[in-house]
């Protein structure tokens, strides 16, 4: 049964170390304890995995409470790990005896620990060294010779195994098989030989490797990137967002003397739980790259000449200037990344549209460059996403559609996967190729790639004879129509659009298809997933040709009439291009000053060559980087800028939920963070006071757009908001 | 494991399903089949499969045999070699013709069972754990066969042979030269066919 | 005024104690060439020490940097490889800085250190013209390799 939205649960009254409290029925014991702030030591138990009881450490005594009001105490103490509560309850978590089987079991785990604390990574933030500290016997009285087993055994490129280390808590290998799904790991042999390994050996390919040094209570799996570089005690953490994806998972970067070294994830139970990738914990270091940009430099022949940001604005200014007396409105363009923060994208979009007068700038380099608020919001009541993180654990359908969930949306398919696993939520997956999610979907749907659009319309044709029959071949009439009737059967369904439809030739009719698709389906709900990781702030932001802040039309003059007010500017009524005619314009000769904030097209954008020749044809183009990229070398101008983890602000995620990060490094040479240059030019042409930080960015954010009224800094905190 | 190791190797990739070579002869799959019908979940079949697995692959599980199990289950290799590695009847290592498996336990151990150990040893000119050179016998010390009663107890193949002494030994391994019976194969289609019903191994 | 008693008599008894002291054992040394023995326990300038076969007992676990609490000590940890190996087992101190400047000589880090690496020892003469020279390198701070008698070896070989 797919988990129920709204339950009252049932209160039960127990008891710990005499305290009386109500607590939901079924909650697990050692949960009731945090509540009264009851320390149980634990090795094996974590919140989101399901508990064992393996490592013994969290045992207590407990009793129930007979009619009489007597207590009837157990004999032998339980596992607070998987005692669910239930009326009557007493536990006691400190007693003599407890203390004394606490200090056994230590003793126990450290006859075959190596104790080679010193250079050991997990030493400083060790679950075993803190629960021997708080719970365990002051001396050892083990003096025999200790087992030896292999020390970092390298199971990826990422991970090392250390066997000796090792107290077979099971973690790793319960995460490899609940939560991730491959079970890579497994607990080899039994008894004194037991050991988590992979198959033979064999390298450790999960997705999600990561995750199982982090949850590991020792350091028996350990970073191989963070090998030996810090110790806990040396490290500077810092609340952030991952930048990798939209999924905007909350990590922490941890620096020593301004070096990431490593990032772990931060808990947030509505986002990632506690999850990462792969990607977005070892892959995330282009801070650090070596073609970082670090100072302003103009193209001089064929070399580049650095030069101070003064005559940078200067000779910047100098050419927009020029640009707008002799050209016409379209003289001027913009692209920004989707990987710069809302503050920087909202100033971006106010520089060039009140200072610069022109509404050319965009941000997507997908094939589908249509107005989302007409094509989609109009019809749905939302531009991407109807649904949070939590809504997949209550569909009882989830279609997931031209998305290589695990590639693209990692966190999204650890969520998809806990509500098939945990709450039996069924699955339809199309896709053109082999793709994980297949091997726990009800029905797969594999049609030849590009053939989305007849896919829909065969599932609309199926689901209402009225619609007319698509004319080629669709890919299988048996497994179209098993999942045409799973559709029609299941109200509330969720259907999560990948990467394969914003690229589609046809985006804007398979888009279409999709609204209507998820129109006709009772109670349907669309996610249209998007790919980096401020992409939706990006469109909430209004760096559209065609659509201001909030999503408000630009030849809408009420709306325009509120941002004029606060810009104390007229504002160009007219759409601008959208990326294509963008460069298409540069092609012509029309546009003959590009500025790209942060953006990649010589790369990212689905027709390279478009891109490459566009930017080879424009008169002068701006690039404004933190690396040196394939498009930097189109720049005539280069500014460097920062990257999320140099600077503040924040992103807007897939499910619309706006998260704060933090500054967690100095920025490398001159570079300044987007939002600064920004607001840097913008002091230079409209000679007002800019914004002197992102909170004051996003205040007046919170006063021009009514979806982000309550996304000022106080009102986010450290887990961030969805807006409505 | 030195430094220099862990910065170096790379460890190969766990075999993708294409690149399996499954040995599975058309008896074999057909009573995975027959017996996977018998649970809801596919993983319940395991022991059998690594039991028809043992029989195929001539008495012991190769990584092949762990993985070829793993993909007719579907599977993680993981997992699969975890249980595999778990049941000690599951030979890791190939074994001689037949397995001599002297119970060491207490009431063994009272009764003699490391004098019979000893003589084995001697007789077959092998340790513990090690397999004549003509490939016939593998001897190894196994845990309580549940026969204290008869006392010391050696498991070969699918019997008990019970109440050992020097003169017994001799005659049950000249009775094993010659003969074809139970041998680790043997005891694998034993265990196999304890799995099906009469109908089944009769339709098969 | 009293001559002899408020001049004359505190002036020689001042004298007296003065001359006692000229004649008695010297308490000056002549620095540089000759200099004080200090005091066994005294807590100076830092060494890393070696095992007797010329290995580091610095195994750069950084503890000593954690203990230290004016965090004058910069550790850098790198691994052993078999080729260059600098310390046994894995993991070895690639560099290691002590701002003396900073350092308030507390000892801390000697008792923090798991192998008994660090050791403050009798070398006092720390003063030095910039600050830069202050920060003491893992080369500067190592115990020098021990020499190897050549002659020793090869008698006792003989023998």
């Amino acid at each position: 049964m797919p988990k129920p939205k709204h339950v009252e649960p049932k209160l039960v009254n127990i008891e710990i170390n005499g305290i009386p409290l109500q607590v939901p029925e079924g909650e697990l014991l050692i949960e009731a304890a945090k509540r009264i702030g009851a320390d149980i030591p634990i090795f094996c138990y974590h919140k989101y995995m399901k508990p064992v009881g393996m490592c013994r450490m969290c045992l207590v005594e407990i009793g129930t409470k007979q009619p009489d009001g007597s207590v009837r105490k157990m004999p032998k103490p339980q596992t607070a790990c998987t005692l669910p509560c239930t009326e009557g309850l007493v536990a006691w978590t400190e007693s003599e005896q407890i203390i004394k089987d606490r200090r056994a079991i230590l003793e126990f785990l450290l006859i075959n620990h190596p104790l080679d604390c010193p250079i050991c990574d997990r030493g400083g933030e060790c679950p075993l060294q803190n629960n021997t500290q708080f719970y365990g016997p002051p001396v050892s009285r083990y003096i025999e010779i200790k087992r030896h087993l292999p020390k970092a055994f390298p199971l990826s490129k990422y991970v090392a195994l250390d066997l000796e280390r090792c107290i077979h808590c099971g973690r790793c290998v319960r995460f490899t098989e609940e939560i991730s799904g491959d079970a890579q790991l497994a607990f080899l042999f039994r008894g004194a030989q037991m050991q988590p390994h992979t198959f033979q050996l064999t390298e450790f390919t999960s997705r999600f490797s990561g995750n199982v040094i982090e949850i590991c209570p020792v350091g028996a799996l350990t970073s191989r990137t963070y090998r030996f570089r810090a110790r806990p005690w040396d490290i500077v953490t810092q609340k952030s967002i991952c930048s990798m994806c939209s999924n905007g998972c909350n990590l922490y970067l941890d620096s020593r003397s301004g070096q990431i070294v490593r990032i772990n994830a931060r808990e947030n139970p509505a986002v990632n739980e506690t999850w990462t990738c792969d990607k977005g914990k070892f892959e995330q270091t282009y801070m650090h790259a070596p073609n970082r940009l670090t100072q302003p430099m103009r193209r001089r022949g064929g070399d580049w000449e650095p030069i101070s940001w003064a005559d940078a604005y200067d000779l910047l200014l100098a050419r927009i200037n020029e640009a707008r007396k002799t050209g016409d409105r379209q003289a001027i363009a913009a692209i920004a990344g989707q990987r710069l923060s809302n503050e920087s994208l909202y100033l971006f979009q106010k520089l060039f549209r009140a200072a610069f007068q022109t509404n050319n700038i965009d941000h997507r380099l997908t094939r589908y460059q249509g107005n989302l608020q007409a094509d989609v919001a109009a019809r749905l009541g939302y531009p991407t996403s109807g649904i949070e993180y939590g809504d997949l654990e209550s569909a009882p359908l989830v279609f997931v559609f031209g998305s290589d969930l695990i590639e693209e949306q990692p966190m999204i398919y650890l969520r998809l996967r806990k509500a098939w696993r945990h709450y039996g939520v069924k699955v339809l997956v199309a896709y053109p190729l082999s793709t994980p999610v297949e091997e726990f979907a009800e029905v797969s749907l594999r049609y030849p790639v590009g053939g989305e659009l007849d896919l829909v319309k065969a599932l609309l044709q199926r689901l209402s004879d009225s619609f007319p029959a698509s004319p080629s071949q669709s890919p299988n009439p048996v497994s179209i129509d098993a999942a045409a009737s799973l559709l029609a059967q299941s109200p509330g369904v969720i259907i999560l659009v990948g990467e394969k439809a914003w690229n589609h030739p046809e985006a804007q009719s398979l888009l279409l298809a999709l609204v209507e698709l998820a129109q006709r389906l009772p109670d349907g709900k669309l996610a249209l997933l998007l790919p980096e990781a401020n992409s939706q702030g990006a469109l909430d932001m209004g760096v559209l040709p065609d659509l201001l802040p909030g999503y408000a039309s630009v030849d809408d003059a009420t709306a325009r009439a509120r941002f004029e007010a606060a810009y104390s500017v007229p504002l160009p009524a007219q759409p601008g291009l959208n990326t294509d005619a963008i460069f298409h314009a540069c092609l012509t000769g029309e546009v003959q000053v590009l500025y790209l904030a942060g953006v990649n097209p010589v790369e990212r954008h689905y027709d390279p060559a478009l891109a490459e020749r566009a930017l080879s044809a424009c008169d002068f183009v701006v690039v404004q980087d933190a690396l040196m990229t394939e498009t930097a070398h189109y720049a005539d101008l280069l500014l460097p800028a920062c990257t999320f983890a140099e600077s503040e602000g924040t992103f807007t995620n897939w499910e619309r939920r706006v998260q704060r990060f933090w500054k967690a490094i100095e920025p490398p040479g001159d570079a300044k963070p987007d939002w600064l240059i920004f607001a840097e030019l913008w002091l230079r042409t409209m000679r007002q006071t800019p914004p002197f930080n992102p909170r004051e960015i996003m205040c007046e954010i919170s006063e021009l757009v009514p979806s982000y009224a309550d996304c000022t800094y106080e009102m986010l905190g450290d887990q961030g908001r969805r807006w409505e | 494991m030195n430094g220099q190791a862990i910065r170096l190797t790379v460890r190969p990739r766990p075999p993708r399903p294409e690149e399996l070579t499954l040995r599975f002869s058309e008896r074999a799959i057909k009573e995975l089949e027959t017996i996977l019908r018998h649970y809801p979940d596919r993983k319940s079949a395991m022991l059998p499969a690594l039991w028809i697995a043992q029989r195929e692959y001539g008495g012991y599980l190769p990584p092949e045999a762990i993985a070829e199990v793993a993909y007719r289950l579907g599977r993680s290799y993981a997992e699969v070699e975890g249980v595999a590695t778990f049941y000690t009847m599951y030979n890791k290592q190939p074994v001689g013709k037949y397995m001599l498996e002297v119970c060491t336990n207490l009431s063994c151990m009272l009764c003699g069972a490391y004098r019979i150990l000893e003589y084995l040893q001697q007789k077959l000119g092998i340790q513990l754990g090690e397999t004549t050179p003509d490939g016939l016998f593998t001897l190894t010390e196994v845990e309580c066969l549940n026969n204290c009663g008869d006392a010391p107890v050696m498991q070969v193949g699918d019997i008990y042979c019970r109440q050992l002494t020097p003169e017994k030994i001799d005659a049950i391994l000249e009775q094993l030269r010659n003969g074809d019976e139970h041998t680790v194969l043997q005891l694998a289609e034993v265990e196999v066919q304890l799995h099906l019903s009469e109908q089944e191994r009769a339709s098969l | 005024m009293n001559i002899i008693r408020d001049v004359i008599k505190p002036i020689s008894r001042g004298m007296r104690i003065t001359l006692r002291h000229f004649l008695g054992e010297k308490q000056t040394v002549f620095y540089p060439e000759e200099r004080k023995e200090q005091f066994r326990r005294t807590r100076w300038r830092h060494v890393l020490l070696r095992y007797e076969n010329g290995l580091e007992r610095c195994i750069g676990c950084s503890l000593c940097a954690g203990a230290c609490p004016v965090r004058c000590i910069y550790v850098e940890a790198a691994e052993n490889t078999d080729e260059e190996r600098y310390s046994p087992g894995e993991r070895y101190a690639k560099r290691y800085e002590i701002n003396l400047l900073r350092c308030i000589y507390c000892g801390y880090c000697q008792e923090a250190c798991p192998t008994g690496a660090i050791v403050l020892r009798e070398d006092y003469e720390l003063a030095d013209y910039t600050r830069e020279s202050f920060i003491a390198t893992k080369e500067m701070l190592l115990e020098p390799l021990p020499v190897r008698d050549a002659v020793a070896e090869s008698t006792t070989a003989q023998e």
